[in-house]
């Protein structure tokens, strides 16, 4: 994963070159100014992530907030099993989700997401170079297959983490995913 | 020809996700069938490009400092009550420009959706404080946009904690701007009681509910910042 770059490079000071891992120790021992670099370097990924599953420049930052305050909460929990850029994507993908299903539940306030223009506007502007036309076409899928098909096609999860996180059977991720796909070769012909 | 692969056969043979038997029957069966070609050459050109897409984004503005606010502020080293006393000496002001142009901004966005919300005559609604009094009126929310209510809460909580390192100007100009908001939202609520199934009023109540959160929100970065 590429690093982005510091907003703040004075704040990340001597620690700018400390590796993730050591950064994560460090942070693990209640440093916040480690856990504040290693914030910089990831955020870009994380923010990415939750402006594509929430489809809403606000929301994204709410969430990506309670990313990092989640992952500050849980680092104990992270023992090096594996990369702490795998389990920091994957605690993300876990809020979004638990987010949408929250937000199920409370089924009206799907009236604060923001339309699809004024999303593409903001995706214009935050990845730059990218596909438009697709990035419309998945904005415009709805939104427990958007989230499937991002997850899988976007950022490479396999069908089977895909079905745990989501708590739904491979078959239904399959069958959402491959349906993304058919409507998304529809909407690009 | 009879036989044609399934949606998930021709997704699976792309991934190669089929059994070994599977999969060479899908094979020799779309070396001869151009609609299976093209079937699969449009599905493989657009997992391809969807992999191709960029995963890093930049965020607009600097989330750290509300995400150091929630974290307990535990900068190593620094007890809370170092914290505090430092947060009783200082005191800030937000430059004037931008005062103005907060000023400026929340008057024209809420102004609008006060017109847009009915002509009614409801009166105004007790003037808006830093501190948690705002949020009482939100306990009256529809449930739809209690989580905005809540945050608006929180976030008016926050403010009240670090009231002391802001002048004067500062909270009086916070103060008006929070004022015209909730009598926006005050409205909106109103009109929403007589039409609970009106689109547009919903959207007014939450663009101001948004507003609000944003204002609080920029005023709380700015105590963090100079506690």
């Amino acid at each position: 994963m590429g690093a982005i770059p510091l907003a703040k490079a004075d704040a990340a000071g001597p620690l700018e070159g400390i590796s993730i891992e050591a950064l994560v120790q460090r942070a693990q021992e209640g440093d916040s100014a480690a856990f504040e670099v290693l914030y910089r370097r990831l955020v870009g990924r994380i923010y990415a992530l939750c402006l594509r599953m929430a489809r809403n420049a606000q929301r994204a930052e709410e969430l990506t907030q309670d990313v990092f305050v989640r992952a500050w909460e849980r680092l104990g929990s992270f023992r090096g099993e594996s990369k702490f850029t795998t389990w920091l994507h994957r605690l993300a993908v876990n809020v979004v989700l638990q987010a949408g299903r929250s937000k199920g539940r409370r089924e009206s306030r799907e009236e604060l997401v923001g339309d699809p223009g004024e999303y593409l506007g903001r995706v214009k502007e935050e990845f730059p170079g990218t596909r438009i036309d697709i990035e419309r076409a998945i904005a415009l899928l709805p939104e427990g297959a958007r989230k499937v098909v991002v997850l899988r096609d976007i950022y490479g999860y396999k069908y089977e983490e895909i079905a745990t996180m989501q708590g739904v059977a491979l078959g239904t991720v399959k069958a959402q995913i491959h349906r993304a796909r058919r409507m998304l070769k529809e909407m690009l012909s | 020809m009879t036989w044609h692969p399934d949606e998930t056969q021709l997704n699976d043979f792309l991934e190669e996700l089929l059994p070994q038997e599977d999969e060479e029957r899908v094979r020799a069966h779309v070396a001869e069938c151009p609609q299976c070609q093209d079937e699969l050459a449009g599905l493989s050109d657009l997992v391809g490009a969807m992999g191709e897409l960029p995963v890093e984004a930049t965020p607009p503005r600097d989330l750290w400092p509300q995400i150091q606010w929630r974290m307990g502020d535990t900068a190593a080293g620094t007890s809370q009550t170092d914290q505090s006393v430092n947060r009783g000496r200082r005191r800030i002001t937000l430059p004037a420009w931008q005062l103005l142009a907060a000023g400026l901004l929340v008057s024209l966005l809420s102004g609008g959706s006060v017109w847009l919300v009915l002509n009614n005559s409801t009166p105004a609604p007790s003037p808006a404080t830093l501190a948690p009094a705002g949020g009482a009126q939100l306990a009256s929310l529809p449930p739809a946009f209690q989580a905005y209510g809540d945050a608006v809460v929180e976030l008016e909580a926050i403010l009240e904690q670090g009231r002391e390192v802001l002048d004067e100007e500062t909270i009086q100009v916070l103060e008006e701007n929070l004022k015209i908001i909730d009598r926006a939202i005050h409205d909106a609520q109103e009109a929403l009681t007589m039409d609970p199934a009106s689109g547009v009023l919903q959207r007014v109540l939450a663009g101001n509910l948004r507003r609000k959160m944003d204002l609080l929100r920029q005023a709380a970065q700015v105590v963090y910042a100079n506690s």
